[in-house]
Formats: C-alpha cells, sequence, structure tokens
C-alpha cells in the first residue's frame, strides 16, 4: 500500500468518479468499520472516498484496509477536514 | 493555593506539559489505537512507538534514580486481582468511548466535543465511585483483592537499574538487525535539519520518535515531580471542583479522597494538576498550527459511547488503580508488578471490547 499525493484538483477529478462516504462526527473505531466494509463490497479498481474530521482516521483508515488497497491519499482542508481516498486492488 | 517548591519547578512543569501535548497530537499517540488496531488489523505502528516510549523511559529514570533522584518518586501500587479486575474494566470502557486516558486528553485539545464528554462523564465516574468506595469497595474490592505490597524491578535494584533497559535495547537491536529490520538511518533521516519544512512540521510526525520525546519528556517529569499518571491529577481536579460546589467537608468526611486521592490530605492545586491542563493546551497549540483544530460536535448516536465509555473509565482507573499512562506507561517502565498485571487486563478489557465492535467485519488477532 503506497501512499499517493493528492492535491485540490487530483481531489475534484477523483470524486467524479468515487463513492463518496460521509463519517464526520464519528471517531475510533467507526471510520474505520465502515471503511472495511465498503471496500469490500465494491469492485477492483473502484475509489472510495471517507470523508472524515478525526485526526487518527487519516492514519487509522488506511492501515485497517491495508490488504484490498493498492494506494491510499490524505486530502487536507487545513482547518480540520480530510478526505482519505483509497484505491481498491 | 499553589504548591510549588519554585518558580523554576513551575516552569518545567508548564513545559514538560506542552510537550506532551504537542507530541501526543502530533503522533496521533492512542494507547486505545495501538492495542485496538493490532487486535483488529495486526497494525503495528502506534504500537511500536509505544514500546520505544517504555523503554527510553526506563532508561531515562533509572539514570535518573543512579544520579540521585529520590525512590518515593516511584509510583508503585499494590497489586492483586483487583488491578486485573480494573484494566479489564478501563479497557472496555476505552475500546467503547473510543480514547484512553491520554489520547482522551489530546483530542480534547484538538476539539472534539466528544472527548470533553468522556473526560466529564470519567469524572462523575470519580464522584461516584469515591461514594461508593468506604462501604463497597474497600471492603469488597480492595481489602480481599489487593494483597500483596508493590514491587518495581527498577526501583529495587537501585544502582543496577539501568542494566536492564541496556540490556533490553541491546537485546532488541541485535534481534532487529538479524531480521534486517532496523531502520534507524531513515529514522534519522527524517530528523536532518533539510528535511524539515513547515509541511513535515505540520504533518504527522514518526510515531518511533514521538515515543522517544515521550520516554525523554517522561524522564524529566520524573525528575521534577514523579511518575507521569493522567487520572490522577484528573481525580484532584474532579475533587476540587466538585468541593467548590457542595464545600470542603465533602472531601474531608470521605476516606477515598482525604487519603487516597489527595494522600497527605491537602486540597490544593500540585504541580501534577498544572501538568494535566498544560498537556490539553499544548495539544491545542499543536492542533491549531497544524490545521487540525476543529471545534467537533458529536453525533447524537454516539453520546452513549462518551458517557458510557467514559463512566467505565472512571470506575475502572480507580479500581485499577490507575490508566494506561500510569500503569502501561510508566508501569511498564518501571517493570512494576502492579503495572504488568493492570495491562494484562487491559489488554483483555480492549481485545473482548475490539471482537464486540468488530464483530460484523472481523479481527485479524
Amino acid at each position: 500500500m503506497e501512499e499517493r499525493k493528492v492535491n485540490d484538483e487530483d481531489m475534484k477529478e477523483i470524486e467524479q468518479s468515487a463513492i463518496i462516504i460521509d463519517m464526520e462526527g464519528e471517531v475510533c473505531p467507526y471510520p474505520q468499520i465502515i471503511a472495511r466494509e465498503e471496500i469490500k463490497k465494491i469492485d477492483s479498481g473502484k475509489i472510495v472516498v471517507i470523508q472524515t474530521d478525526h485526526v487518527m482516521a487519516t492514519k487509522a483508515v488506511p492501515q485497517s484496509v491495508s490488504n484490498d488497497v493498492s494506494e491510499y491519499g490524505i486530502w487536507k482542508s487545513g482547518s480540520g477536514q480530510y478526505k482519505i481516498i483509497l484505491w481498491k486492488k | 493555593m499553589l504548591e510549588y517548591n519554585n518558580i523554576l519547578s513551575l516552569g518545567a512543569t508548564l513545559l514538560i506539559g506542552l510537550g506532551f501535548g504537542i507530541l501526543l497530537q502530533k503522533g496521533r499517540f492512542c494507547f486505545t489505537s495501538a492495542l485496538r488496531d493490532f487486535i483488529a488489523f495486526k497494525d503495528t505502528r502506534v504500537l511500536n512507538g509505544v514500546i520505544i516510549g517504555i523503554v527510553t523511559m526506563m532508561l531515562g529514570t533509572s539514570i535518573a534514580y543512579v544520579l540521585g533522584v529520590s525512590s518515593s518518586n516511584f509510583w508503585v501500587s499494590n497489586y492483586g486481582l483487583s488491578n486485573i479486575i480494573g484494566g479489564f474494566v478501563f479497557g472496555i470502557g476505552m475500546v467503547y468511548g473510543g480514547g484512553c486516558a491520554s489520547g482522551t486528553l489530546y483530542r480534547a485539545g484538538e476539539g472534539y466535543i466528544h472527548y470533553w464528554l468522556l473526560l466529564i462523564s470519567a469524572c462523575v465516574g470519580y464522584i461516584a465511585f469515591a461514594a461508593l468506595f468506604p462501604e463497597v469497595f474497600l471492603p469488597y474490592f480492595f481489602v480481599p483483592l489487593q494483597i500483596f505490597d508493590g514491587y518495581s524491578v527498577i526501583s529495587s535494584l537501585e544502582l543496577f537499574s539501568p542494566i536492564v533497559p541496556v540490556l533490553l535495547i541491546s537485546a532488541a537491536v541485535v534481534y532487529l538487525r538479524s531480521k534486517n529490520k532496523l531502520v534507524i538511518n531513515q529514522t534519522i533521516q527524517g530528523l536532518k535539519i533539510s528535511n524539515i519544512s513547515s509541511e513535515s512540521l505540520k504533518a504527522e510526525w514518526d510515531t518511533k520518535l514521538v515515543g522517544v520525546g515521550m520516554g525523554v519528556l517522561a524522564t524529566l517529569w520524573f525528575v521534577v515531580w514523579g511518575t507521569l499518571s493522567v487520572t490522577g491529577p484528573q481525580a484532584k481536579w474532579t475533587g476540587l471542583v466538585y468541593s467548590e460546589i457542595f464545600g470542603i467537608e465533602t472531601l474531608q468526611n470521605n476516606i477515598y479522597w482525604n487519603s487516597v486521592v489527595f494522600r497527605d490530605g491537602i486540597f490544593s492545586i500540585s504541580l501534577d494538576m498544572i501538568l494535566f491542563v498544560s498537556l490539553i493546551l499544548g495539544a491545542f497549540i499543536s492542533a491549531y498550527l497544524s490545521g487540525d483544530f476543529k471545534i467537533r460536535v458529536i453525533k447524537r448516536s454516539r453520546i452513549p459511547n462518551a458517557v458510557i465509555g467514559g463512566l467505565v473509565m472512571g470506575f475502572g482507573s480507580r479500581m485499577a488503580p490507575g490508566c494506561n499512562i500510569s500503569n502501561t506507561f510508566s508501569g511498564l517502565a518501571f517493570l512494576s508488578v502492579a503495572g504488568f498485571i493492570t495491562s494484562l487486563g487491559l489488554l483483555l478489557g480492549v481485545y473482548v471490547a475490539t471482537h464486540w465492535m468488530f464483530r460484523r467485519s472481523g479481527c485479524a488477532v
């Protein structure tokens, strides 16, 4: 599982085709639980984006799906919001 | 009423507290995550940092001890079955609530309403526990279960105590080298001034380096005050606020408040309570400067996690006694029996609660 750098423009493009899950307000371990369930549901090559404001999730979510994901990215708003992009293997 | 030897120790306390807050926030240093994510996904990144922190603290405090720090600075609890039960209860609470004692504090500084609620619920738990202590917990829990006197390998080895961490570190180096897993060069590379930018400072810091920093700060705190603990000073704050509302007699007339929480019977603000507050402040500053601060409103459906989790943690940390910091961090660093037993109970609690929470998606361990 490699980290991919994601800027604002990449993010716009990714969001057009990705499955977006809003996990704002949730803390550990719920973002990990949902990420694992969602990544199992989708086909290979598809993208899941987890929207969260939980800082720890940026670390814990990619790790929780490391077996099923080829790459991941973290987009930071700069004001406590994050998007975690997961590319399914 | 503030008790301190001089302005120097107050200044040191503030700086150490700010440092802890910054390190916890930047390292995402969360014991719940360290244990839970190992059980659920075999993720060892946070766990490695915690272990490095413990060994660093062991080395630091044993050297400080040889250099003349008093043996009374070791907090070594008496032990028995009570520790395993208290640790178990605390472990359940921290997985359900979503944070350990230290994790709750730094995330309170990051602006989470969830963790403020968890913190306050734990304090309510302390008040309930203190009320039940004389009639219930003392005669039926501590007297029959907490039967052995505390023992710490580090404090009892005295002058020879640094030998233990030196042997442990050497063994770890030999083992990791044989497995080609020693990545010191890479880690030190990250510390080079040329590699440090405002971007890398704002991003997450390496958990292993943060672990070393935690061990160093815990050693400084050992010199200034004694054993690093979170729920101890948290209980003291609870007691002082409680007595402001209901009168000082409530503390004076209860054996738990007047002889366990405030051990010397002096009800005033002590340095460890200052450390507690400056830790939250450090986490706030760090989160604010990194773009991680936000007032995060709790989801209505998660209020039970914070309230029940906090109450359970409050009871667990009084029963053990102590939290993940005083037992798993300081306790293991001192090689204290109580630390090991409580940590074992805590691990069992985390194991059971993690399996329950991940019952649909499954666990790795």
